[in-house]
């Protein structure tokens, strides 16, 4: 678990994220950077509809994973990345480099599958 | 209806072609033709959910002109043809609920509202019904229990109480109805579910939904030929308020029954989202999933969602929207 929360300590630590967490697919908090925890279990559950939308329609394609959702919003960006059986979700600024988030979405995403911790 | 191309290489007309003639028919009241329209329609194209439900909302329409529950049956029988192509339909998923509730089969419509709500847990028409169904239940339990006026029924765990303002099943005679539930007379029914489509009087069935915006939504279909040469352009698909397909360009064949659904239902899940938990309003959704990357626009009564191939560039898509905005709000 160590190994997650330092990636996840790592990816809020970027300029551009303003804080993450990782969430089973069924909304349980696994780690998570934000201070607030019932702020942390809303995002995480609500989240967790969206993706449960995604792949309720994305396997009736045929296809079991998505790589990513974004969100914009007036006030900011929801990044959902699919880690399989968990799912990452990092808060963002309106106006951030996308190029430079996706960057550091997808090294925290690889570095949490090196740690083989994704089946939980 | 997956392509418009035969192997052949001989054109099919298109589903949205029938969708069309049919629902300018069910607004002109014609509703024997516009079912005619919708049975050419899937004769061509016989895995359509869209015309399977714009079959049942004219079905509707013509129980609650004769009050023939065959109608209704029909209609049901309709929507069930549509969830077996498309069954995360959000429109096909309410009108049948509604039917099962007109028809007092509370444990049908229940479970088809548990399914919406599984994904969708704020929905407010679907938590409406569902306190609408408890309320009935609590009722029924009252009225077949013995007189024991101390002991309380155990409450299930209730979903957000309805605003009069968001019912979409429409009690117009809230008083009577209930005076009659406390006589037992309406709940002690002992035929089978399916028998009794119909034999609730005041609940009315919404089928006019996609009537209001129609001319709204052909101003933003006037303009999709905008995205016309956009390199790496899939498909587009402009979705209505219900969830359902008003125009597509669908350059790769792609399932104009799951799509809109997906569309439909990522936006609503998304526009819930970021409200509860305080980030704003939902502007812009961009899914990259194997089938490419869906991008969901919200635009005036309508989503509209570009599928693009993975690997275009993202920026020129952008400047293509922002453009198209530009023109649909002038």
């Amino acid at each position: 678990m160590s190994t997650i929360k330092s990636t996840l300590g790592i990816l809020c630590s970027n300029d551009f994220v303003r804080s993450g967490l990782i969430i089973t697919k069924d909304g349980m908090i696994i780690e998570s950077a934000i201070e607030n925890t019932s702020e942390a279990e809303t995002l995480g559950a609500f989240m967790s509809q969206i993706v449960l939308t995604i792949k309720n329609s994305l396997s009736e394609l045929g296809y079991n994973e998505f790589t990513r959702y974004v969100i914009q919003s007036s006030k900011g960006q929801v990044f959902l990345m699919d880690l399989g059986q968990s799912v990452m979700i990092a808060l963002t600024d309106l106006d951030v480099d996308i190029a430079k988030v996706n960057i550091a979405l997808f090294q925290a995403a690889t570095e949490i599958k090196k740690s083989g911790r994704l089946d939980i | 209806m997956k392509n418009n191309t035969e192997p052949d290489g001989k054109s099919s007309e298109p589903g949205e072609d029938y969708l069309k003639t049919a629902k300018d028919l069910k607004k002109m009241n014609e509703l024997a033709l516009a079912i005619e329209v919708c049975d050419k329609g899937l004769e061509k194209n016989p895995n359509d959910s869209n015309i399977y439900i714009l079959k049942s909302q004219i079905q509707i329409d013509k129980f609650k002109k004769d009050k023939n529950p065959d109608n209704l049956k029909s209609a049901l029988l309709n929507l069930e043809k549509a969830l077996k192509f498309n069954p995360q339909s959000y429109i096909a998923r309410i009108l049948a609920s509604q039917i099962y509730l007109k028809g007092k089969a509370y444990n049908k419509a229940k479970s088809m509202l548990a399914g919406i709500l599984k994904s969708l847990p704020d929905d407010e028409k679907a938590s409406s019904m569902m306190a609408f169904i408890i309320k009935k239940e609590e009722e029924k339990a009252r009225a077949t229990a013995p007189p024991e006026p101390e002991k309380t029924p155990v409450k299930a765990a209730e979903p957000p109480a309805p605003s009069q303002d968001d019912i979409i099943i429409k009690n117009e005679d809230e008083t009577a109805g209930e005076n009659k539930e406390e006589s037992g007379e309406a709940m002690v029914d002992t035929r089978p579910e399916e028998n009794n489509l119909g034999d609730d009087d005041k609940l009315v069935i919404d089928s006019d939904s996609d009537n209001e915006n129609a001319a709204h939504l052909e101003a933003l279909s006037d303009k999709l030929t905008m995205f016309g040469r956009l390199e790496g352009l899939e498909a587009i698909f402009l979705v209505d308020n219900d969830g359902q397909l008003f125009k597509s360009i669908n350059k790769s064949g792609l399932d104009e029954n799951v799509i809109p659904s997906l569309v439909f239902n990522l936006h609503k899940a998304s526009v819930m989202g970021v409200r509860r938990v305080g980030y704003g309003s939902f502007q812009r959704g961009v899914l990259t999933a194997p089938i490419g990357t869906i991008i969901l626009v919200n635009v005036f009564y309508a989503i509209l969602t570009l599928v693009i191939d993975n690997d275009s560039d993202l920026g020129a898509v952008e400047t293509r929207i922002q453009r198209y905005l530009g023109e649909v709000m002038q």
